[in-house]
């Protein structure tokens, strides 16, 4: 009878009454260590007496109750569900119509910034080629500009004539 | 395969699939095991019953997650279990919260008893007086003593099972075991040297 035994047998006095034939070998133990024979009567007397503790107090309806907080968890889910979903709904079905027409709307957006950034460049330059002309620095070239706006359209061969 | 099936992983199958029938078998096996549990662990009728309910509702969520290969009594009682140390813990935190927390020094009874065996009036005043002092004691073990000492108890759990409940190995599960029921024959002493035990018994 060894030690692996004598724990083996302790862990089975724990769960539960010994069997015959466990009992026979108990008895072939403690014949040999009868130092250990009140040990194992008080293992068994306290694996007893926590198997005889009473359960504890349920009510009688508990089964209805889980089953109602249930289903009162399981509508309160549901309308957590819609209301975050209702979003969502929406987006997921309107998506795919969405798309070319928000590209095309960037695609739109781009090109109109590209040409308004152009259109400056070129005013920007046409400014620029003007004041660094040096005649359109001096006030004389303009002497006549109201004059020449108002004449009939005229060549410039012969605008130059007449200025000269 | 589906032969070889836990009956209580099969329910927990047909749970997956929505179907509350099989869930109310479930709560009908459990109720009482867990209550147990959880009722010693907490030590207050009313939260424990709570609790108990909060544990079968995390069941239903939760059943989408759980696996045929584990054992559903390892499962529900791993969730009792967790619930129980969050109430613990948010005890701890906001003690004011259990002030009417039933003790076991109150001079009530911790409940009303309801023997499964009959006894002669005086034995059963000697029972009644010894299932406070188990319960005492059990009380003043460390949770996860009490807690391996209580699913000792429940036939469903093997050695290996209650170990996966408490996330510990074979040998530390044991040794758990082991300590607190020395711990519980020290504090019953002197009922063991008037062989109250042996009393009762009869």
């Amino acid at each position: 009878m060894n030690e692996s035994t004598e724990s083996q047998l302790r862990q089975t006095v724990w769960r539960r009454k010994l069997s015959p034939e466990e009992e026979t070998r108990l008895q072939s133990l403690l014949s040999a260590h009868p130092e250990k024979q009140r040990d194992f009567e008080q293992e068994t007397a306290l694996t007893e007496q926590l198997r005889q503790l009473p359960d504890a107090p349920l009510p009688s309806n508990f089964s209805a109750q889980v089953m109602q907080a249930l289903e009162l968890e399981l509508a309160r889910q549901e309308r957590a569900g819609q209301a975050g979903n209702g979003w969502l709904f929406w987006f997921r079905r309107f998506a795919p119509r969405l798309a070319p027409v928000t590209l095309a709307l960037i695609v739109g957006a781009f090109g109109f910034q590209q040409y308004r950034s152009h259109h400056r460049t070129q005013a920007v330059r046409s400014v620029a080629a003007v004041f660094s002309n040096p005649y359109a620095a001096s006030p004389e070239v303009f002497e006549d500009f109201e004059v020449i706006q108002h004449l009939p359209s005229v060549t410039d061969e012969e605008l130059l004539a007449a200025l000269q | 395969m589906s032969d070889h099936l836990d009956p209580d992983a099969a329910l927990m199958l047909r749970v997956k699939q929505g179907d509350r029938t099989a869930f109310e078998a479930l709560v009908e096996k459990y109720k009482q095991p867990v209550m147990n549990v959880v009722y010693r662990t907490l030590r207050d009728a009313t939260e424990a019953e709570d609790l108990a309910q909060h544990v079968f509702l995390q069941v239903y969520k939760s059943a989408h997650r759980y696996e045929v290969s584990a054992k559903f009594s390892t499962w529900i009682f791993t969730i009792a279990r967790n619930l129980c140390l969050n109430e613990i813990r948010r005890r701890s935190r906001h003690p004011a919260d259990s002030l009417d927390q039933t003790g076991p020094d109150d001079d009530q009874p911790i409940r009303q008893v309801e023997d499964r065996k009959s006894f002669s009036p005086p034995d059963a005043l000697l029972q009644g007086e010894l299932e406070q002092k188990i319960e005492a004691a059990l009380a003043e073990l460390p949770e996860k003593q009490r807690t391996a000492l209580l699913l000792c108890r429940e036939d469903e759990l093997s050695y290996e099972e209650i170990a996966d409940v408490l996330g510990c190995s074979l040998s530390a599960t044991k040794s758990l075991i082991h300590r607190a029921r020395e711990t519980l024959k020290q504090l019953l002493k002197p009922y063991l040297r008037t062989g109250a035990w042996r009393e009762a018994e009869k």
